[in-house]
């Protein structure tokens, strides 16, 4: 379970997220709605322990991850919290595959079955042919499903997305989605998506809205 | 061109400690490299200073000659042949024993009147010497005065040939007496101390001031040459040796040989310091030319965006070359001091800072220029491959050149050999790294730990696949290189001249020498039980293009350092020579040789070869009818004190004076020592300026980087795991830097000796022959 406590954000003196409080259960499908600028990129890097809210607390089945030394957070961020970035975040200098494998390695479950799983995602995506290559030679669309092999790669108690398909078309979106939605359903992930879209948005059970700051729905 | 100003400003506001760092950098470049130039000038005007200190004004220098049967000369009888056309002084060597400590010093006598005539002898402290005081009065040195805790009035007892005698310390320099000496008094004084010893000096007379050594400084009115004419006929001074000043300003081996490995030292730093700042510039250069691309594409002109790259560059240089000027006046000072200068005073001029600063202008425009070339609309790719075959081709006909050519030519060429290693050093470098590193990347897959599996594996995986990608390292790991082959080739130049030095102090194998000898005091000294004694004849000579070496003679080998390798004496007109010799000259065992003995030709043929280290020959002196000048002394285990008491006795009955060999030596050496010190000093500049800079270029390189670490905190690397990964791209850039800078130091040696042997310098076998002794 996620619990958001009253959280406060403010940036250059102004708020961005007055006192959200939530609550995500384990294994539901949530979809964070909004128009640019409500906040919502913003809850989601409070909730994945990305960013520092001014006030309140978030709490990962019970404990909050504030509260937790640099170390533990770490470890939680390669076992159990798979995070896709908005602007995908894959290390430049490392090729495809290096990147879908680092958050094994560094949580030490870099095996042959983990290797396994990692080609069958990125087979499922349609990225197999890029492992090889550097997040340099690849367009948008590659480098945002390499973002979400990554982090579906250590096969996460969480799932947090911001905007996993807006670089996708009709088609690969759909794909993305089904895998999300299997994954939810399959292994039991809580995903947390970012999501413009309202099609997109239809996968989850529920459809949380945030305006100004303060969610509405 | 307001917003782009603002961005530009901004853009420096946002990271205020990268233009702090730059312009440290170019401070610390400018200051080292005008600080290493500054040396090399006071370095010159030293060696300028010790020669003038040495001979004065004088133009002409007469010593005893290879076939003088008389030892002393009268600077009256000077005056008599050569009328006004002259002055005149002239001055006796001796030893003075110091009462306290039984420690020996050399020392000068003179006409005190007179030697001024000739001399130009400055006191930093100086009481007056009247007629009264005058044979008791000693001048000397401010190394003696601080060694023996003199000051000015003191007394100094010493013995004199045998006899005591007690003076007051009237004058104290700066700098020793005639370059050489530290004791200076009037030939007088010596001479009423012999009287007691000596009827025939006792009979000759108060004015009787009898000398080893004459200079004259010529009028216009009489050449050298005409000079040496009128002399040679007088029978006074027929078989004397006469040596004219101007050949030995013009040609000095010893410091034409040191001031080569000064000036390649100082070469170094400059290039060092370029390099420092290139590395440094290449990291922010690499930012801004990425901004840039974005706001062309923005639709900035091209124009504009490079012009204020190369402006940012500017200013970063325009602030810190004033900076590292001043910077450079107390640091030149500092390491006037380190050296041990006595009459130069490092001073910045105008030359040194300009070119300080044209070097680092260069610099920073050529990084910049080099971003924009290949990182523009078109980006190019740097061709480092196409560049380093063509440097590569370069390098070898270089090479190959400097073992071809002779002389000046061979300098220059190896010289040219080896800036065009370093260029290939600097081009190649990335490649032979890359090269290098990817084999052990693919080693690491294969090796089962694939993927960087294993928790140990991982910072080593990934540094090692960052090193691959990140041109910022690769050219860290270029400037190690560049560091170490510096390193490398000053510290063996630094190795070499110690050897060199050492060789020359080493060369006679002996305890003591007894200076001006009669064959009566070696008649008497033969038999001694207390030691060996051996005859010795030392010169200084010249050949081929006035190339200076030394011409030995010895009653056996054994007078000479085992090191030299000198198993027989020649006989007849053969001659052993050294190796050097024989390159300069290509000689072979049977050619013949002519050197130039006190003016006068003397014809070897090559008999030997002896890797003797030094431009040497060894002659029979019987052969060509020159006498020794010096017996040497080797005294037997624990009979030191016995055969110097025995020396002392003959000696003072003989005029002769007995010196330990180690004193002999250092008399000579002073200014040798300071060039010694100034390449110890340029080569602890390089260090420090190399670990600064090197410093400065990671610490840059990684504040730049640190993004792309924070992208591996995002997915789970802990704090431990990405000091891993940076320690190993560190570990990966120095070691790789030095295994390359290394691969690429031996062919600089190579070619730096081969520069070398142009000069009669041999590095290796100087280095070889330093480990020996």
């Amino acid at each position: 379970m996620i619990n958001c406590e009253n959280l406060k954000k403010s940036y250059n003196g102004e708020e961005v997220l007055r006192k959200v409080s939530l609550e995500i259960r384990d294994g539901e499908f949530v979809s964070v709605m909004g128009k640019s600028g409500s906040g919502k990129s913003t809850l989601i890097s409070i909730m994945g322990a990305h960013l520092a809210p001014d006030s309140g607390r978030v709490l990962h089945d019970g404990v909050d991850i504030f509260s937790l030394g640099e170390r533990e957070i770490a470890k939680m961020r390669c076992t159990s919290l798979g995070f896709v970035f908005q602007n995908f975040r894959l290390i430049p200098t490392l090729n495809v595959k290096d990147n879908l494998l680092l958050p094994s390695v560094l949580a030490k479950s870099a095996d042959k079955a983990r290797e396994e799983y990692i080609e069958m995602l990125a087979e499922r995506l349609e990225i197999s042919a890029m492992l090889g290559k550097l997040p340099t030679e690849l367009s948008g669309g590659q480098c945002q499903r390499a973002a979400i092999v990554r982090a579906l790669s250590i096969k996460p108690k969480t799932l947090i997305l911001d905007e996993p398909t807006g670089a996708l078309d009709t088609a690969m979106e759909r794909r993305v989605m089904e895998l999300l939605t299997e994954i939810n359903r399959e292994c039991g992930a809580t995903v947390i998506q970012v999501t413009h879209s309202e099609a997109v948005a239809a996968y989850g059970s529920r459809i949380i809205r945030i305006r100004d700051g303060e969610i509405v729905e | 061109m307001r917003l782009l100003f603002k961005h530009l400003f901004r853009s420096i506001g946002r990271h205020p400690l990268q233009p702090l760092i730059l312009v440290l950098t170019v401070m610390l470049s400018v200051t080292f490299t005008a600080s290493a130039l500054t040396l090399r000038d006071a370095i010159t005007e030293e060696s300028e200073a010790h020669i003038a200190a040495q001979y004065g004004s004088a133009d002409l220098v007469v010593t005893q000659g290879s076939g003088s049967d008389s030892r002393f000369m009268l600077a009256e009888r000077i005056d008599a042949l050569l009328g006004e056309s002259c002055a005149t002084v002239g001055i006796f060597n001796t030893v003075l024993s110091l009462s306290d400590g039984g420690e020996s010093v050399f020392a000068v006598a003179s006409d005190l009147y007179t030697v001024g005539d000739v001399f130009d002898i400055r006191f930093s402290e100086y009481l007056g010497i009247s007629e009264d005081s005058l044979s008791r009065s000693v001048l000397i040195s401010r190394g003696l005065a601080e060694r023996l805790g003199l000051s000015l009035g003191d007394g100094l007892s010493v013995e004199i040939l045998g006899v005591s005698r007690s003076f007051t310390v009237c004058g104290i320099s700066e700098a020793r007496y005639l370059g050489k000496y530290d004791v200076m008094l009037d030939t007088r004084a010596v001479m009423r101390a012999l009287s007691q010893s000596s009827a025939f000096i006792s009979a000759m007379g108060e004015d009787f001031l009898p000398s080893t050594t004459l200079y004259i400084d010529l009028s216009d009115t009489v050449t050298a040459g005409e000079c040496i004419s009128i002399l040679s006929s007088d029978s006074d001074f027929s078989g004397k040796s006469f040596t004219d000043v101007d050949g030995i300003r013009n040609s000095s081996l010893i410091t034409d040989t040191l001031d080569f490995v000064i000036s390649v030292s100082v070469a170094l730093i400059i290039l060092v310091s370029a390099a420092v700042t290139f590395a440094c510039f290449y990291i922010l250069s690499l930012k801004r030319t990425d901004e840039n691309e974005s706001l062309t594409l923005a639709g900035a002109r091209p124009l504009v965006m490079n012009s204020m790259q190369y402006g940012e560059i500017l200013l970063y240089w325009l602030v810190g070359t004033p900076l590292g000027i001043l910077l450079s006046v107390p640091a030149s000072r500092l390491f006037g001091i380190a050296v041990g200068l006595s009459y130069a005073t490092p001073t910045l001029t105008v030359a040194g800072s300009v070119i300080a600063a044209f070097v680092m202008l260069l610099s920073v425009l050529l990084t910049a220029t080099v971003f924009i070339l290949t990182r523009g609309r078109r980006r190019r790719e740097l061709p480092l491959g196409k560049m380093s075959l063509s440097a590569l081709v370069l390098s070898a006909v270089l090479f190959v050149l400097t073992f071809a050519l002779d002389g000046k030519a061979r300098l220059t060429v190896g010289i040219l050999s080896v800036l065009s290693l370093i260029l290939l050093l600097l081009l190649s470098s990335p490649i032979i790294t890359r090269k290098i590193s990817a084999l052990a990347s693919a080693a690491l897959s294969k090796g089962g730990k694939t993927d960087g599996r294993g928790v140990r594996s991982a910072p080593i995986y990934y540094g090692l696949k960052n090193y691959l990608s990140v041109k910022v390292l690769h050219n860290t790991t270029r400037l190690v290189a560049l560091l170490v082959a510096a390193l490398i080739s000053t510290g063996a130049l630094v190795l070499a001249s110690e050897g060199f030095m050492q060789l020359g102090e080493e060369m006679l194998d002996g305890d003591y020498a007894v200076l001006s000898p009669t064959e009566r005091a070696y008649g008497k000294l033969s038999e001694s039980e207390n030691g060996s004694v051996m005859r010795v004849y030392q010169q200084s000579a010249t050949y081929g293009e006035g190339k200076t070496l030394t011409v030995l003679a010895a009653d056996s080998p054994r007078a000479f350092n085992p090191v030299l390798e000198i198993e027989g004496m020649p006989s007849g007109g053969g001659a052993v020579i050294s190796s050097t010799c024989r390159e300069q000259l290509s000689l072979d065992v049977g050619d013949e040789m002519t050197v130039m003995l006190g003016g006068a030709p003397l014809i070897l043929t090559v008999g030997a070869v002896a890797d003797m280290g030094l431009p040497a020959v060894i002659i029979d002196s019987e052969h060509f009818g020159i006498g020794y000048n010096m017996l040497l002394v080797k005294a037997d285990g624990g009979r030191e004190e016995a055969m110097l008491s025995e020396l002392s006795a003959v000696a003072a009955g003989e005029m002769s004076a007995v010196v330990e060999v180690s004193e002999l030596i250092k008399s000579h050496t002073e200014l040798l020592e300071i060039y010694i010190s100034a390449a110890y000093v340029l080569l602890f500049a390089l260090i420090l300026f190399a670990t600064v800079g090197l410093a400065d270029n990671l610490s840059e390189s990684y504040r730049q980087r640190r993004e792309d670490f924070e992208l591996f905190r995002l997915v789970g690397a802990s704090r431990r795991a990405i000091a891993g990964v940076k320690l190993t791209e560190v570990l990966l850039s120095l070691l790789l830097g030095a295994f390359v800078g290394i691969l690429f130091s031996l062919p600089t040696l190579f070619s730096l000796n081969e520069a070398a042997h142009s000069l009669n310098f041999d590095l290796f076998l100087a280095i070889e022959k330093l480990f020996l002794l």
